[in-house]
Parts: C-alpha cells; structure tokens; sequence
C-alpha cells in the first residue's frame, strides 16, 4: 500500500467514526459474533458460486482421515483461556471471548466436524473471514497451550479448505492465483522479467559504471532470487543488489527461467502443491547453473 | 557430427582469454564450440555496445543488448541480438530476417538444426518463432517454449484470455493451454507447464490443473488422463511409444503413474523420471524418508541414501548404466549404478557416458580448480574452468575444453593419459 493508499485508508475511518455507528455483520451461526461488514469482492462473490455438495466433497478431501484426530484436538481443549492471552487479536478486541483461538477453531472446522461437512456456502464464507481476516498464523496459541494442542494448524486446514473453493479474500486470491499461474506473486511474464533485468543494467551503469546484471552465469558463488514486486514495481532494487554485489566482489548471478520470486504466498492459503512448486523450481534453478549458494530477498 | 572434430591433434592452445580482458568492457557467456576448435564470448568493446568474441577476432555489427550465446554442432555460434529496438537471432554472422519486441528461451533441436525461441511482437502478443518463421497465431502470453526431436515442430505454453487486474473471477475461467505450431489445444486449463513431445514428434504432454485449484492431471494432445491427482510433475513419452509417464501424488504418497495407472511404488516424493534410450528400464528421484534423496531404478531404490541434493539420473546410451551426482554432507559425490566413487568434490558436472557405455567422465571443483574425472580417477591437469568433456566415437578418446593459465585450450586425451 503506498502513502496516498494508506492516507486514504485513514481518511475514510476518521470519516467513519465520525458518521457514527456503520452496518454489522451478525453471524447467523453464533449470535455473539458481531463485526462490522467489510465487503470482499474474494468472499461475497465467490461464495455465490458454491454447493453445499462441492463443499462437503472439499471438506472431505482435506480432513478426511484426520478427522477423528482433529475432533479430539478440538475436544480436549479445558479452555483454560492460555491461547488466547496468547492471541494479540483477542487482547486488542477487549478481550471478546470470539477472537479466542480456542473459538475459532470451535466456530470453523469444529462446526463443520459437527454437522458431519453439511455446511452451507455462507458458513464457509463466515469461516473465511475468521481464518483469513482474524488470525496471522502466528503460532503463539499453539505454543502456549498446555496439552500442545496446535491450533493453528486447524486454522491452516480451514485456510485451505476455503482456498480449494475460492473463497478468500481477494488479495490473497489475487496472489495464490499468479504464484499457480506464473510462479511469481506479481503476473509478470517470462519476457518482462527478462526486460527488466535488461533494462536495469542499462540504468546501473550511470551510476556505477560497466555495471552488470549477470543471467544464468554456470557455476556463480551466488544465485540471487529477487522478490516478485522488485523487478515488478520495485525495480531500482535490482540494480541496487548489483551494486552492492559488483562492489563487494561477488561472483552472482540471477536466473533467466521460472522461479525467480523467492517468496512463497502459497503458503498463506496452504496451496500446497504450488508451495512444491516454488520451493522445487528455486532448487532446480541452483541445479541447473550448479551455484554454490541462494540468496533470497525478504 | 563427431566426426568433424579432429581426434588426432592432442593439445592446441586456441586463444589467450586473459588478454581479452584489457581488451573489453567485460566477456559474457565465454562458450567454446562441440569441436572445441572455437572459443567465443559476447564482449563489450565500447560503453553498451556488444559483438561476439572467436578465437580473439571481433564480428564486425555491434548491438545494444546480447545473451544466450550457444553453438550448434556446425560450430556456428547462435545468439539472441538486440539492435534498433528489435530482438533477432544472429547465426554465424548472419541474422534473422524477422525482429520482434523480445525473443527468450532459445532452444535448439537435437541436431542443432532448428532453432526456436518464444517471442513477443509489437502488438505485446507472444508466441514462438521456429527457423525464422513465427507461428501464425501469437496470444497474450507464451512461455516455455519447446522443439520436436525432428526440429519442425515446435509448442508453448500459452494463455488465452486477457487477464483484468485483480478480477479473481478471471483465474477460473480456465486461461492456459499449449499451443503446438501456433494452434491452441481445443481444451484449456486452470494452468499449464512442463509439456514436452513424444519421440515421434507427433504428439505433445503436459500437467494441467484442471477442475479446482488443488487438481492436477496430464494432458495428451489436449486430453487429460481420466484420473486427477493432487500433484503432478512434468510428463516424459516412453521413446517410440504414445505412452506417458510423470511422477503424481495419490493420498498414499508419491509415485508414477503410466496413462494415469500407477505402476511405481509409494515414496515421499518423486521426480525427473527418464526412460532409458531402448524404453525399457525406468528412473527417478525418490524420496524414501523426509530428507533423504537417491534415485529408483524401476521402482527399487538405490542403497546409498544422500542427505542433501540428487541430481537427474543418466542413462548409458545402451540403458544398462545410470550416473548421477549427489550431494551428501556438503560435498558432492560420483554415483554410477549405486556405486559411490572415492573422491568428493566442492561442485560437479552431470556425467557423460561413452558411447558404448563402459566409461564415465565429467568436469568436477575440487579446491577451486576444475578437473576432468573419468572413471572415478581425477585427472592430472588443474584448470581454471572446464566444459563438459565429449568422448570420441569409439570411446577410447575424451575431448577436453578449458582454460589453462588464462588460455582457452583444447586436448584429446585417452582416460589413462588423464
């Protein structure tokens, strides 16, 4: 989000608060959770789309066999309330006994465990907004329960439960799809990476000069693997490694083929065959130029 | 073609590299011919200015930009060129007559006759350029290219559809397929890659994600198998068959799958299947326990476990060999038929097997100095940088290409004068 993205962002809750009260969402589910409505084009628009049928066989395919096991996670818990002083969503919500993890695990998966996977599309649009929107996959719950109880892996279930079906929030989507479709988070084509190391080194040389980009240099010391926004919107980082690199000495190199983004927003919806994928395709890089490290940007 | 190279001729110092350097800006890509008999660079002689480097002798046209510098088995260097805001390919000294907006992955055919390369033209279409002939058809985008083993013919993956920012709803109406000579298959999917053509140049494979997000399967000429998995990876044609082979994952684990049956065992992972040249034993990377790689030789993996990286299997030209590099414990190993060779190296080449299959050499680190090692014996000679070594015809010669002292330099040797 830019400055002017994030001002306006400030601007309309000042606004907001100012207007007064705004619309709430009630869940029809558990009467106790109230949160304002925040429209997502990710969960009202593709919740549209599903069957309680396709739900159920989604359901089904992710938990499965686990099912008696993640049933008796859920069943031992004593809620002795440790997760949730745990959970920074529950200590900066006064505390709401519905941002407990304890609770949203019991809301999401232990519902859908209850009603034997007979869920309807607007209950998977309510776990959606739980597990995307209420939850940073922190671990801190999971770390702190006494029986060990890992909560955060149930979230996880339920994150790749609703990814299965489409229904997450439409950045998130947004990047799971590009990171399948191009393996990078940013849409960019083969040809507009390449571009763009090109037009780099170009750039470079005014201010460092005969500077260079190397592409698939076999047997480099280093194989640098940008993230996907800087050849995309950040480009002055590329030639600003190059720098850091031609004056350090470095022997680098960076790839000319699929697999150049080191980061890896699969993992966040638990697409885990795409997660394969990226991890797979940033080793075959280092393989195929048989480089002697990886240096990923974070 | 490897009769054209000169077997007799044991040692010829070709070009003296280091005085290059005082010559150009910088030297990219240095990469000597399949005869060994040329050695040629893209070279910056002046300020963004750049031209090709043989054997010390300048080509005459210079260009803004230059990369992917190859040779064929003609020993003519083939490089992608760039000049007057146009891409081309320069072969030789000559260039193609057709230019595009960008030109990448240049991939030549088996015998290096036929040259192809995705392109993107003016109108930001893409598609592929074969023999400097562009497909009829271009699309919004088109990646990976890949060539027939008979050069003529040529696919890519490909998407069909206009992408709108951040419109979600776009991914799901089903935006990918190949295309093979600039024609899209009637079906398209979620997403594609890893497509590849059988032995006859007749038919084109590839994974295709197909009815949800976490569903994959292999497309045949178009026609995925009836059977989905959760995981595929890119498919191989059994030579002189229409059958399809590709690693897949079942609820069981990992495995490969043949026309969509199984016929492996479960591992943790499988991947890189190859079919030996005869289509009748079959090898992959597998997975036996988290964290431990080695290669399976129809099903039954090898005893040596590695702790860090495997390399694609290679198979002897006859089929009864398969080689290997893996990396155990930092350092890299020789394997040949589960057999580990003695020396460990700091890095190390894929194997190359004679052609009759008997011997083995490659090019391996071992203290910062490249060294040609055959048969599990490491040669006498340090060099500064090495290329793959080419065994003669009847096996009983290697051709080695390095650079000695700062000169590019190119012996034939018999493995015992290694």
């Amino acid at each position: 989000m830019n400055e002017f993205a994030i001002e306006r962002y400030l601007n309309r809750i000042i606004e907001e608060r100012e207007q007064g009260e705004k619309e709430k969402y009630v869940s029809p589910y558990f009467p106790e959770y109230v949160r304002e409505v925040v429209p997502d084009m990710g969960l009202d628009e593709r919740v549209s789309q599903l069957t309680t049928e396709q739900i159920e066989r989604v359901i089904k395919r992710v938990i499965g066999k686990q099912t008696a096991r993640l049933k008796s996670i859920i069943e031992t818990c004593m809620h002795c309330g440790l997760c949730s002083d745990a959970c920074q969503w529950y200590i900066s919500n006064d505390r709401d006994p519905t941002y407990a993890p304890v609770a949203k695990i019991r809301m999401t998966l232990g519902e859908m465990i209850k009603r034997n996977f007979k869920v309807d599309p607007e209950f998977i649009k309510f776990c959606a907004r739980v597990v995307f929107t209420e939850c940073n996959i922190c671990h801190r719950c999971s770390m702190y329960c006494p029986f060990g109880l890992d909560i955060t892996a149930i979230i996880r279930l339920v994150r790749r439960i609703c990814f299965i079906l489409g229904v997450v929030p439409q950045r998130q989507l947004d990047q799971a799809q590009t990171h399948i479709t191009f393996l990078n988070q940013v849409w960019l084509s083969q040809n507009d990476y390449l571009d763009t190391l090109f037009w780099r080194e170009e750039e470079g040389i005014y201010e460092l000069k005969n500077l260079r980009i190397p592409i698939d240099k076999e047997g480099a010391e280093i194989l640098w693997f940008p993230l996907g926004a800087e050849p995309k919107t950040g480009v002055d980082h590329i030639d600003r490694f190059a720098k850091i690199m031609a004056v350090a000495g470095v022997d680098w190199t960076m790839t000319s083929k699929d697999t150049w983004d080191s980061s890896n927003m699969s993992m966040f919806i638990n697409d885990y065959f795409t997660m394969e994928r990226i991890v797979r395709g940033l080793y075959e890089n280092a393989k195929r130029l048989r480089v002697k490290r990886i240096v990923l940007t974070e | 073609m490897e009769e054209k190279i000169d077997w007799g001729t044991k040692e010829k110092v070709i070009a003296d590299i280091n005085s290059w350097k005082g010559r150009f800006i910088d030297i990219r890509e240095l990469t000597p011919s399949h005869d060994g008999e040329k050695i040629a660079a893209i070279v910056q002689p002046e300020t963004r200015k750049f031209t090709l480097c043989i054997n010390g002798k300048l080509q005459e046209n210079l260009f803004d930009r230059m990369y992917s510098l190859r040779f064929n088995l003609e020993n003519q260097p083939i490089c992608l060129v760039y000049a007057d805001f146009q891409w081309t390919v320069l072969v030789g000294d000559t260039m193609w007559e057709n230019g595009f907006d960008m030109m990448w992955n240049l991939t030549l055919s088996p015998d290096t006759k036929s040259i192809a390369v995705n392109i993107r033209t003016a109108e930001m279409t893409s598609g592929v350029c074969l023999n400097d002939v562009p497909w009829e058809n271009t699309f919004f985008e088109a990646s990976d290219v890949v060539i027939s083993p008979d050069g003529k013919r040529t696919a890519s993956h490909v998407q069909i559809r206009q992408r709108e920012e951040l419109n979600i709803h776009w991914f799901y109406q089903k935006n990918f397929t190949v295309a093979v000579d600039g024609k899209a298959w009637d079906n398209s999917f979620l997403t594609t890659w890893g497509a590849t053509f059988s032995s006859d140049s007749q038919h084109v494979a590839s994974v295709v994600m197909t009815s949800d997000a976490a569903t994959y399967s292999i497309a045949v000429d178009g026609i995925p198998w009836d059977k989905e998995f959760s995981g595929c990876w890119e498919p191989i044609f059994v030579p002189g068959t229409l059958d399809v082979i590709a690693p897949v994952e079942t609820p069981r684990g990992w495995t490969l799958a043949e026309n969509g049956a199984i016929i492996w065992p479960y591992f943790h992972q499988v991947y890189s299947p190859k079919v030996s040249p005869d289509g009748k034993r079959l090898a992959a990377i597998v997975v036996p326990e988290v964290g431990k790689w080695t290669v399976a030789i129809d099903g039954k993996p090898w005893k040596n476990i590695f702790n860090q990286m495997i390399f694609n299997p290679i198979f002897s030209p006859d089929g009864s060999k398969v080689a290997t590099i893996a990396k155990h414990n930092n350092k890299y190993l020789v394997v040949v038929d589960d057999k580990v060779w003695p020396d460990s190296f700091e890095n190390a080449w894929d194997p190359v097997f004679s052609p009759q299959g008997d011997k083995v050499a490659l090019r391996a680190e071992k203290k910062g100095k490249f060294f040609i090692v055959a048969n599990g014996k490491i040669g006498k000679t340090a060099y500064e940088w090495l290329w793959d070594p080419i065994f003669s015809p009847d096996g009983s010669k290697i051709l080695i290409r390095g650079i000695e002292n700062g000169k590019y330099v190119r012996r034939v040797l018999s493995i015992d004068e290694i």
